[in-house]
Parts: structure tokens; C-alpha cells; sequence
């Protein structure tokens, strides 16, 4: 290639260059510096902080807190929801490809109804999930009496024992759509005559689905897997408007963490130090995924 | 031929060059009178209906002022503080800002706001500063960065019908205990069917950070004698409550749930203003809460036949104390235009400001707060306000208010909720306190 052109070629760049400059390659090290000061959020519109080094990491680890938040984070909020949503997703993607859906010709409404939730934006389905859940209004708990199921209300928004139950369900109704598109072009990406032959040779529905369908799932299942695991580990808008992490602490997540650190204590240098360790976690998980899974996948 | 057409390109000229010096004279003309003309931005963080005949107030402003326009805007309190100071770092923000009592003396200490005194020297605040509740709360260094706005207590409320249905004359401000007592009487299943339809007392007894859960905490420990954070008298800072005190404010407030006094559902409850508050009170499914004075006349909005009433809070061991929040207005340093922003600033604490459009509010000047007429029902507000207590003690410790008041909603959050055991809570929640100053000192350091 000759030296204009690829002069040429790096000024078509150069505009997305610096736009990733400005919105990525600058707030990462930004975070990192601060993380590594003391520093409030009042100085940081004037003194500035002071360098501690790694301190900031330091009382993070130490603080028995951090490990039951990181556990909330990667098991009730990511690891649940995700896995429920690969499974949902695929069945329901299952689901509008059918023959049967499309025979009666309900293929149409069933996906704008599965897409409906997509296009809610979260602060409203939480609003929307809050009220179904209330102990005293709720249409849930009213349905659960109505139907001689329960005596007492469930405290839906205040029990630690169904809470986390409460905020899976919101996150899952909301951002299943997105799981069921992608399976859905996933599925319809798999060439017919494979299931003809398949069905020539006498396979059934079940040798189908194991031998044709899912090995063609697979690399749609591993990039999505990874995709929304990346989306909702950090995730603060749930847990946020859905309990501030109550009752006590209970739902506390790596998200709200971050926020109670910067704007609430005002140590803005520990909540950055919150948010490079969720970016670790995020870069070691997208090792290992790629690593063990997103090759193997999509192999 | 040759001169007419001369003469008629020279006709061309001059009409073309008689328009463009019309034209230029014009645009510099207006471009004079749009450079004299001022624009400020005034910020405020209420919701509409505590904010509510504010934008009328900046409108009438305007029309006052032909060479002044002043932009409204809002944003929520839970951004508010963190967008003021991320504008100011980067040379810009409102000049006039809406700031709450505890923040200001913070913001005056980063440098993001304007000294005021030779502004009130120059053109002085009718009535003096001394005329101005806390003060000293917008204080630095002997110079003043906030004026107090408005004032703002919590106090207690009752439906007076279900109290006459109940048997019950007014809500006794007498004691903790006597309240409790009348407030179960007014647990009522009015069909039968073994769930309680309606409820004694509510409050947002959420664990969020901004929860009001707080605001009634201080008034239960302050009334008894205790309080969060104290001075020693060789300037030393320390918690001036142990966690046995704790332990029975925990007690006292957690039986509501236990005993079915309040609903369990409150436990989630983070913002007096939520509609499960709100609608509960004005619909009579709470007989009393725990509201701030807006709070109270937005129930009063939602079902206008409610007769409500408002009352001190009960008084303790010691004393009967209630807090003192509020609204302070300051000038963001970056303002270019001092001197209008401080006409403006004069002008929202004024009476007609009060009188005519901001009347859910309480002003923070005290000749004013007796000049104008108090809505009935409000009266137990009013009547606090002379012997409440700013939380100044606190926002002058090492210890932010913010972090004390989120630790707090959240250990008391925690017993609500069964997480944890009274005593438990109790000596967790000192214990952070304690972790909180101990750090507090060290960063000072």
C-alpha cells in the first residue's frame, strides 16, 4: 500500500479515533488515578487529592462488607439472571419459530408481545414491578389471596427471604427481549434441510434439537452469554431503584457500591477504586470466557 | 442611453448601500441591546410539587427586570450536589443555586461559591442576616456563603376523623410511649378478614441513604438527651451516644412493625414523598406519619376533605426537639454577573416570593415567618421550628452528615427487616460511626 493511502486511510479513522480518545481512553486512566488518591468529592472541584498508592485497594479487600456485595453482585444479580435468561431465551426463541405459532398465524403478536418489555425503559418497569409486588395493592399478592393460595401477605419489596426473588424477576422481564432476538436469528440462520434429512433419516423432535439445533445455538449462546454477564455485573439502575441495596445491606450490588462510596460518603478516589476492581473482574472473566468457551463456541 | 443607465446603476448602489446600513444600524442596535441584556440560570432540586409557583416567582422576576432574564431549571436531589460540583470544576454552572443546609458549608470549603458579605454591604437584605435562621450553617472563616431560604421541619401528622372514630381527641405530644399507645388504638381490620386495613403510624422507613428514618432517629435520641456526634470540651470528637441508647431507639421504633402498628411494607419505603406514603395518609389507611411540612400539604392536595393536623414531636426524657432543615441559596463563583444574581437571590427570599407563589414552604427569616398567614393545619410545624436544632454540631464534625444518616437508615433497616437482632444493629451501627470518625481524623491528618 502506498504511503498516501494509508495516510489517507488513517484520516477516515482518525474521527472514531478520537471520539474513543475522548469517551474511553481518557475516564479509564482517569478512574485508575483517582483510585489511587484520597480524594472527596468537594476536592475535586478544587485542591484536588493526595496519592495513597494502593491503600484505597488495600481497605477495600480488608473490608468484610466488599465480599458479601461482590458475592450479591456475581451471584444473585449476574450469575441467576444471565442463566435464566439463556434458558428463557432459547425457549421462547424456540417458541416463535415454531410451526405451530406460525400455523395459527399468532407469530406476529406473540413476539410483539415478548418484545413489549424491551422498549419500557427500566425506571418504569421497576415503578410498574414495585407496585405489582405490594404487600397491601399488589396485583400479585392480590391474585395469591384471590386464589386461596396465601392468607398474609408476602412482602415482596421488604422480606430478605424473596427479595432478591423480587429484583430477578424485573431485571429478567425487562432484558429477556434481547435474548430472544438473538437466538431467534441464531435459529433461523439454521439451514432447513438439515432438519429435512434429519427427519428422512427418522430422527425425532428431540434428536432435532440436541444433534441440529443446539450445536447451531451454540456460538449465538456464547456471545450473548457474554455480552449481557458484561451488561449486568456492573448494573446499578435495578438494585438502585428497586431497594438503595436494603433493607440494610441486604441488596447492596458492586454498582451501588460505587455510587454510596462516591456520592453518598463522598470518597469519590474509593468509589473509582470500586470500579477498577469491577473492571478486573470484567477483563479476568472475559479471559477465561474467551479462553474456555467463546473459541471452543464458536469452533 | 449611456448616462441613464449610470445614473440608474448609481440609484442601484445607493438604495442597496441606504439598506445595508439600515440593516447594520439595526443588528448593531439589537446586538447592543441583547449584549445588555443579562442571562442567568436559577437552580433548584425539589419536585414540582414541593417547587411548585417557583417558576411564576422567576417569571415576575423577569417582567421586573427587562434587562435581566433568568432561566429556570431543575434537577433531583439525589444529582444535585454531584453535577453543581462537576460544573464548577469545569468553569460553569447556574449562578444562582438552591443548596440544602449541610451542603453549603462543604461547597464553601471547596471554593465553588461566592462570598456574599460585600454584596449584602453594597445592597443589604432588608431585613439584616441576623434576621436569618442558621446562619451560621453557610459560615466560613467569618465570611457568609449562603443565605437560608427556607426552613423545614418534620413533625407529626394525624387524620383527625379516624382519631374521633377511634375515640381519641388530638395525637398526644406528651411522650414516646403515650404516642405509641394512641397510635396501636388506631389499628383497625374494619371487614373482618384478618388483614389490617388500616394502620397507626407511617413513616419511609427505608434503608436508603436519604431515607427519613433519620430525621425521626434524631428526634428520639436528641429528645432523651443523646446525639450522634459530639465535641469534648479539649476539642476532641466523639459519638455521644452508646449502644444501649441506640438499642432502645431501635426497640421503640422496631415494635411498630412487630405489633403491626405500622406495615411491614414501609420497610421499603425510601422517600417520604413516595405514593404509597403519600396516598396512605391522604386516603386514611395511616391515621398518623412522620412528614416534613410540604410533604404534609401535598397529602392535603392528593385528597383535599382529609382533615389533617399537624403536631410537635413527642417529647423525651430531656426535652421535646425537632430538626432543622432546609434551603439555602448560594452564588456559584463562576457567575459573571454578581450583581444580578444577588437581585435575584434578594428576591426569592422575599415576602412577596413567599406570600404569593412559594407557599408550601417556610421561610428561613423570622420577622417574615410572623408576617405571613400559616396555612391551617400547619400550626404543630410552626410551633416546632422556635426550639429545633440544625444539625450544624454534626456538619462541623469530621464525620459527614450523609455518611452518619446512610449508616444509620441502614442498621435500623437491618432490624426492620429481622437482618439483625436489636443489639446487634445497635453496636454495629456505633461501631461504623466510630469507624467513620476514626477515618474521618486520619484523612484530616
Amino acid at each position: 500500500m502506498k504511503l498516501r493511502e494509508v495516510t489517507f486511510a488513517y484520516m477516515l479513522m482518525l474521527p472514531a479515533l478520537a471520539l474513543l480518545t475522548f469517551f474511553f481512553f481518557f475516564p479509564c486512566p482517569y478512574n485508575i488515578a483517582l483510585s489511587l488518591q484520597r480524594i472527596s468529592l468537594f476536592q475535586m472541584a478544587g485542591e484536588g487529592g493526595k496519592f495513597i498508592g494502593l491503600k484505597n485497594f488495600v481497605e477495600l479487600l480488608r473490608d468484610p462488607s466488599f465480599y458479601r456485595v461482590l458475592i450479591n453482585a456475581l451471584l444473585w444479580l449476574t450469575g441467576i439472571t444471565v442463566l435464566l435468561r439463556l434458558v428463557m431465551g432459547a425457549g421462547l426463541a424456540l417458541l416463535l419459530n415454531s410451526t405451530a405459532l406460525k400455523r395459527f398465524r399468532l407469530s406476529g403478536l406473540a413476539r410483539i408481545l415478548i418484545f413489549i418489555p424491551w422498549g419500557v425503559p427500566p425506571v418504569v418497569a421497576v415503578a410498574i414491578w414495585k407496585w405489582m409486588f405490594h404487600s397491601r395493592y399488589g396485583f400479585v399478592n392480590l391474585f395469591l389471596e384471590n386464589m386461596g393460595l396465601i392468607h398474609q401477605p408476602i412482602y415482596f419489596l421488604t422480606s430478605v427471604s424473596i427479595i432478591w426473588v423480587s429484583i430477578i424477576t424485573v431485571i429478567v422481564w425487562r432484558e429477556l427481549p434481547f435474548a430472544v432476538i438473538a437466538f431467534l436469528a441464531g435459529l433461523q440462520s439454521i439451514p432447513l434441510e438439515l432438519y429435512e434429512a434429519a427427519r428422512i433419516d427418522g430422527a425425532g423432535w428431540f434428536s432435532q434439537f440436541w444433534y441440529i439445533t443446539l450445536p447451531f445455538l451454540r456460538p449465538v449462546t456464547v456471545i450473548i452469554g457474554f455480552m449481557i454477564t458484561i451488561w449486568t455485573f456492573s448494573n446499578f439502575v435495578y438494585v438502585w431503584l428497586f431497594t438503595r441495596g436494603g433493607p440494610g445491606d441486604f441488596t447492596q450490588v458492586l454498582g451501588t457500591k460505587v455510587y454510596f462510596e462516591s456520592f453518598v460518603n463522598f470518597r469519590v478516589g474509593y468509589g473509582a477504586t470500586v470500579g477498577v476492581v469491577i473492571t478486573a473482574i470484567m477483563i479476568i472473566f472475559g479471559m477465561l470466557y474467551f479462553r474456555f468457551l467463546f473459541k471452543p463456541g464458536l469452533t | 442611453m449611456k448616462l441613464i443607465k449610470s445614473n440608474k446603476r448609481m440609484l442601484v448602489s445607493i438604495i442597496l448601500i441606504a439598506m445595508f446600513s439600515i440593516a447594520f444600524t439595526l443588528a448593531a442596535t439589537l446586538g447592543v441591546l441583547a449584549a445588555e441584556k443579562v442571562t442567568l440560570t436559577f437552580r433548584q432540586n425539589d419536585s414540582p410539587d414541593d417547587a411548585a409557583g417557583l417558576p411564576e416567582a422567576v417569571e415576575e422576576f423577569n417582567q421586573n427586570h427587562p434587562n435581566i432574564r433568568v432561566k429556570y431549571e431543575s434537577v433531583p436531589w439525589s444529582d444535585a450536589l454531584n453535577q453543581f460540583i462537576r460544573e464548577v470544576k469545569v468553569g460553569g454552572g447556574p449562578d444562582v443555586v438552591h443548596s440544602a443546609f449541610v451542603w453549603t458549608m462543604d461547597l464553601a470549603k471547596a471554593g465553588t461559591l461566592v462570598k456574599l458579605n460585600p454584596l449584602m454591604e453594597e445592597d443589604p437584605l432588608p431585613t439584616g442576616i441576623e434576621d436569618f435562621k442558621a446562619v451560621k450553617l453557610g459560615e466560613l472563616n467569618g465570611g457568609i456563603y449562603g443565605i437560608p431560604w427556607t426552613t423545614d421541619t418534620y413533625g407529626m401528622i394525624y387524620n383527625k376523623d379516624l382519631f374521633k372514630e377511634a375515640g381519641v381527641s388530638t395525637l398526644p405530644d406528651d411522650s414516646w410511649a403515650h404516642f405509641k399507645t394512641v397510635a396501636k388504638k388506631l389499628v383497625r381490620d374494619k371487614n373482618g378478614d384478618g388483614i389490617t386495613d388500616q394502620y397507626g403510624f407511617g413513616v419511609a422507613a427505608g434503608s436508603g441513604p436519604a431515607g427519613e428514618m433519620w430525621f425521626l432517629i434524631n428526634h428520639y435520641i436528641w429528645s432523651n438527651g443523646y446525639t450522634f456526634m459530639k465535641q469534648a470540651k479539649n476539642g476532641d470528637w466523639q459519638v455521644g451516644v452508646d449502644a444501649e441508647q441506640i438499642a432502645e431507639a431501635m426497640r421503640y421504633f422496631n415494635s411498630f412493625f412487630e405489633e403491626g402498628i405500622s406495615p411491614r411494607s414501609l420497610i421499603g419505603v425510601n422517600w417520604e414523598g413516595d405514593p404509597e406514603l403519600l396516598y396512605a395518609l391522604a386516603n386514611g389507611d395511616l391515621a398518623t406519619g412522620f412528614v416534613v411540612t410540604s410533604v404534609f400539604d401535598t397529602i392535603r392536595k392528593i385528597n383535599p376533605k382529609v382533615h389533617m393536623q399537624s403536631v410537635q414531636s413527642p417529647m423525651g426524657r430531656v426535652t421535646r426537639i425537632a430538626s432543622l432543615g432546609g434551603r439555602t441559596l448560594v452564588i456559584n463563583k463562576n457567575t459573571k454577573h454578581l450583581n444580578e444574581a444577588w437581585k435575584l437571590l434578594k428576591w426569592m427570599c422575599s415576602k412577596r416570593v413567599f406570600e404569593k407563589y412559594y407557599t408550601q414552604q417556610l421561610p428561613a427569616q423570622k420577622t417574615l415567618l410572623k408576617q405571613i398567614s400559616i396555612k391551617p393545619g400547619f400550626e404543630g410545624f410552626v410551633d416546632s421550628i422556635p426550639q429545633a436544632q440544625t444539625f450544624y454540631e454534626y456538619i462541623i464534625s469530621p464525620v459527614r452528615v450523609q455518611t452518619m444518616w446512610a449508616l444509620t437508615n441502614r442498621e435500623f433497616g437491618a432490624v426492620f427487616s429481622g437482618q439483625k437482632s436489636v443489639e446487634q444493629g445497635s453496636k454495629d451501627l456505633i461501631e461504623g460511626i466510630k469507624e467513620a470518625l476514626r477515618k474521618a481524623i486520619e484523612e484530616r491528618l
